[in-house]
Order: structure tokens, then C-alpha cells, then sequence
């Protein structure tokens, strides 16, 4: 019978990694005499150094220093997804701890069949802010203000994406920049802005047969730029 | 969270028929999880049906993903990552490994019935050395519905979990395959008996010897409902 070393790892986790990590040992390989307490008041090095999947179960496992390593590196995503649904008069930061302390819970259910865990905790960010604003109806300014956010963020790279994640947030962006302009506005507004079809129609002035056309032209052409990034790797 | 038809005005019967449209109005809200039974199972009935609205989901929940991830930025205030993870620590610790700890659980009151002796240690976090098998329960529309396990203790247990069991009619088989391709069914449950959403039994040596590699959930007509491999 095939063993596995334990259940609810994401990623099928190296025990001594994690170990290391807890200790501030850089792995068990380590030779000579080491002075824990010194590495564990620097937040455990062995975190900032975990691949995304590996830190978060570091996480739901409860590891000194990992919750603040996790948080440091998504931050300003969930603030950033946590913003666009809210805008400039909702409580961004207490969305964002919201939507943390949700990630921190839910870490042991991670699938990473489903995406990364950028995705799982903007997901968990969108979702804790749409809750905060259920019932109040977004203006068309912010709405504005949403859209050209994002065609300020799609004409620029992103230097402080991870390095892994870069080179996809920046392909993203790119291929949003190129997307006729009635196609980008109904993709952000529905994924960015969390607007339902009958809002994009409303706010367009178009029936809403078009906002779907629209955003299934925008998903393809973007997913089939993935697909082909996924091919080249 | 939606739990009604498209617009929120009415609530709707599981078994009515989704049109396409409805099924792509709601494109944004199952790509976040954010809808709620019965429309969810109307809703996913037909993205089992048709070929279209399943690719048009599948695309647009990858595309999601990817934009989310690309949104840009907004740097909080200084403090904030010390401040949330003080927050964190000062709410109630989860489990280290729910899955674990339920497993353990289940097979710790299956193990003190059927032999009689105390496995208090199994269900502390060092206790996930038992764990000699564990994998995700997939059914026929590749919805994963639970999660298989198998503790290697005094003997062998299987232990099944279910995340929303459903009601349903007459019995479910557990049935063991192994290397050799052969099944074992190795126990049955009822709608009352996996009210829980928790089932174990033990498995017999000679099953274990042959190498289990995967576990069907079998109705009474023989169909498979759902599978765990590992």
C-alpha cells in the first residue's frame, strides 16, 4: 500500500522543510552547532524561502512566524482585490485581515488542483468584500475608477509580483491591454468589479445578450494566451 | 451567497430545467463559489448536460483567476502584516489537520469497538503517522465529494468522509479495489447511518496484503457513484 507521509498537505510537503522552517534551520542538512533563538526572532528565514503552497500549509499548521511571511507576501493583492470591490470608502485593511484570518482557517482545504494560492486567497478577498457591500449598489464612477485602475496597472509590468507569478500577472495585463476596449471594460467590471451581467448591461447601455458576447470574446482570447504560456513552459 | 434563480427573486425547484442563460448569468458567481443549493444543483445539472456551458464555466474560472491575481495592487498601511497575524493567533487556533483529527476520531471509536483497545494517542497531531493512505472522493462528474482514508493502527481501517452527504435511497457499498483488479466490498451504509458524513470499517488482512489502489462508492443497481484512487 502506497504511504503518504500525511494528510491535508496541499503539495505533498518535505516534512524537514517544514521543520527547518520552524526552527530556522535552512534544512537537515545542516552541519554544526545552530543557535535557534536568534533565527526565530528574524521570522524563521526558512519561510520567506517556502514556495506559495508549502507557506500556506505552514500556515494552517499554526508555525510561528509563517502567518506574518504569508501575509507580507499576498497583502497587497487582497488589498488590491479587496479595493476594487469596495473602493475608496469601504474599509480595505479590515477586509483584507477579514479575508486572512478566512485563509488561515480554510488553509487544509487548499486544492491545488484548482489554482494557485494567489487565486484561492484573492478569492477568499473578493468574496469577504463583496459580503461587506452586499445590498449597496456600486456608482458608475466607481466603476470608472475601477476600469482605468486597471488600464494604468494593464499599460505597466509588475515588479513586485514573485518572481513565478510574474511573468503570468504580467501576461495577463498585457493581453487585457490588447482586448478592444467594450471587451476589457465587461471582463473587469464582472471579474475585477464583481458586477453582475444585468449592471455591466445597465451600465453600458447594452442588452445583456452583448455584455455576455463580450466577456466570452475577452475570456477566450486571454485564456488561449495562458494556455499557450502553459505550452511554452 | 445565491441561493436563488438568477435575478434573487424567487426560489427555485432543484429539479427545473436551467436554459443557457440562466446557467451564463451565473458564470461569476460559480466560478467564486458563491452559489448555494438548490440552484446550485439545478446549475450543475446542466453543466454536466452541456458541453458549452461547462467549457464557457471552466474558461471563465481560469480567467478569473489570472485577473484577480493581475488587479492592481494596493500596499496597506505600515504594520498591517505584524498586525494581522497577531490577529490570527489571538483567534482560535484551527485544527493542525482536520482531516487528521476527524479520521483519527472516527477510526478511534470503530477501533475501541471492535478491538477492544485504547488509541487515546491516535488522536493527538502525532497520530498522522497512521495515515497510511488518504485521497480526495471524486464522483462521476469530477466534483470532489469527500475524501478517502486508510489508518494503519492495530489493523487496517477505511474510513470514508463525505463534505455535504445528501439523502438518499437504499444503500452504499464501500467496495476496495485492488492491484490485482479484484473487489471487496467491504461494508455498506444507509442515508441514517452516514448522517454524519462519517463512515469507517475495517479492512480485512488479506485485502490489505493485496495492495489496495483504489475505493468505489457503489449503489444497490451496481453503478459506480464515486471513486478515490491513490
Amino acid at each position: 500500500m502506497q504511504q503518504v507521509a500525511a494528510i491535508g498537505r496541499p503539495q505533498g510537503l518535505a516534512v524537514g522543510a517544514l521543520a527547518a522552517a520552524a526552527t530556522g534551520r535552512r534544512g537537515f542538512g545542516h552541519h554544526g552547532a545552530v543557535n535557534l533563538a536568534p533565527h526565530r526572532r528574524r521570522h524563521s528565514p526558512g519561510f520567506a524561502d517556502m514556495d506559495d503552497p508549502t507557506l500556506l500549509d505552514a500556515v494552517g499548521r499554526g508555525l510561528d512566524g509563517a502567518a506574518e511571511v504569508f501575509v507580507r507576501r499576498f497583502q497587497s493583492k487582497v488589498c488590491g482585490v479587496a479595493y476594487s470591490v469596495v473602493g475608496p470608502r469601504g474599509d480595505v485593511e479590515d477586509i483584507a485581515q477579514q479575508a486572512f484570518v478566512k485563509a488561515w482557517r480554510a488553509a487544509s482545504t487548499f486544492d491545488a488542483n484548482r489554482g494557485t494560492v494567489a487565486a484561492w486567497v484573492c478569492r477568499i478577498a473578493r468574496n469577504t468584500a463583496l459580503d461587506s457591500v452586499r445590498g449597496r449598489r456600486p456608482s458608475p464612477l466607481e466603476d470608472e475608477a475601477l476600469i482605468a485602475r486597471c488600464d494604468a496597472a494593464s499599460r505597466s509590468a509588475d515588479p513586485a509580483a514573485e518572481v513565478g507569478a510574474r511573468a503570468e500577472v504580467n501576461l495577463v495585463r498585457a493581453q487585457l491591454s490588447g482586448l478592444p476596449e467594450e471587451q476589457r471594460r465587461a471582463l473587469l467590471l464582472a471579474t475585477v468589479g464583481s458586477r453582475t451581467m444585468a449592471e455591466i448591461a445597465q451600465l453600458e447601455n447594452v442588452p445583456v445578450p452583448t455584455v455576455k458576447t463580450r466577456i466570452r470574446l475577452a475570456v477566450r482570447k486571454i485564456r488561449r494566451a495562458l494556455d499557450e504560456e502553459d505550452g511554452h513552459e | 451567497m445565491s441561493d436563488q434563480r438568477g435575478s434573487g427573486q424567487q426560489p427555485i425547484d432543484q429539479s427545473a430545467v436551467v436554459s443557457h442563460e440562466e446557467f451564463t448569468d451565473e458564470l461569476d458567481a460559480l466560478a467564486s463559489d458563491r452559489v448555494a443549493e438548490p440552484w446550485l444543483g439545478a446549475l450543475m445539472a446542466h453543466y454536466h448536460s452541456c458541453a458549452d456551458c461547462r467549457a464557457q464555466l471552466d474558461e471563465y474560472r481560469d480567467v478569473l483567476d489570472a485577473v484577480l491575481v493581475a488587479t492592481p495592487p494596493v500596499a496597506p498601511s505600515a504594520g498591517f502584516a505584524r498586525e494581522t497575524a497577531s490577529l490570527m493567533r489571538s483567534s482560535n487556533r484551527p485544527a493542525a489537520n482536520p482531516w487528521v483529527r476527524r479520521t483519527l476520531l472516527a477510526a478511534a471509536a470503530l477501533l475501541l469497538v471492535a478491538v477492544g483497545v485504547t488509541i487515546g494517542r491516535s488522536t493527538t497531531d502525532s497520530g498522522s503517522d497512521n495515515v497510511a493512505v488518504s485521497a480526495p472522493i471524486v464522483n462521476v462528474a469530477g466534483e470532489t465529494i469527500g475524501r478517502y482514508s486508510e489508518l494503519d493502527s492495530v489493523r487496517s481501517v477505511a474510513v470514508v468522509e463525505l463534505n455535504s452527504p445528501k439523502p438518499f435511497d437504499g444503500r452504499r457499498s464501500c467496495v476496495i479495489v485492488t492491484a490485482d483488479g479484484v473487489q471487496h466490498t467491504i461494508g455498506s451504509w444507509t442515508k441514517e447511518t452516514m448522517a454524519t458524513g462519517a463512515w469507517s470499517m475495517a479492512i480485512a488482512p488479506e485485502v490489505v496484503d493485496a495492495t489496495p489502489v483504489r475505493m468505489d462508492i457503489v449503489g444497490e443497481d451496481g453503478s459506480v457513484i464515486a471513486s478515490a484512487e491513490w
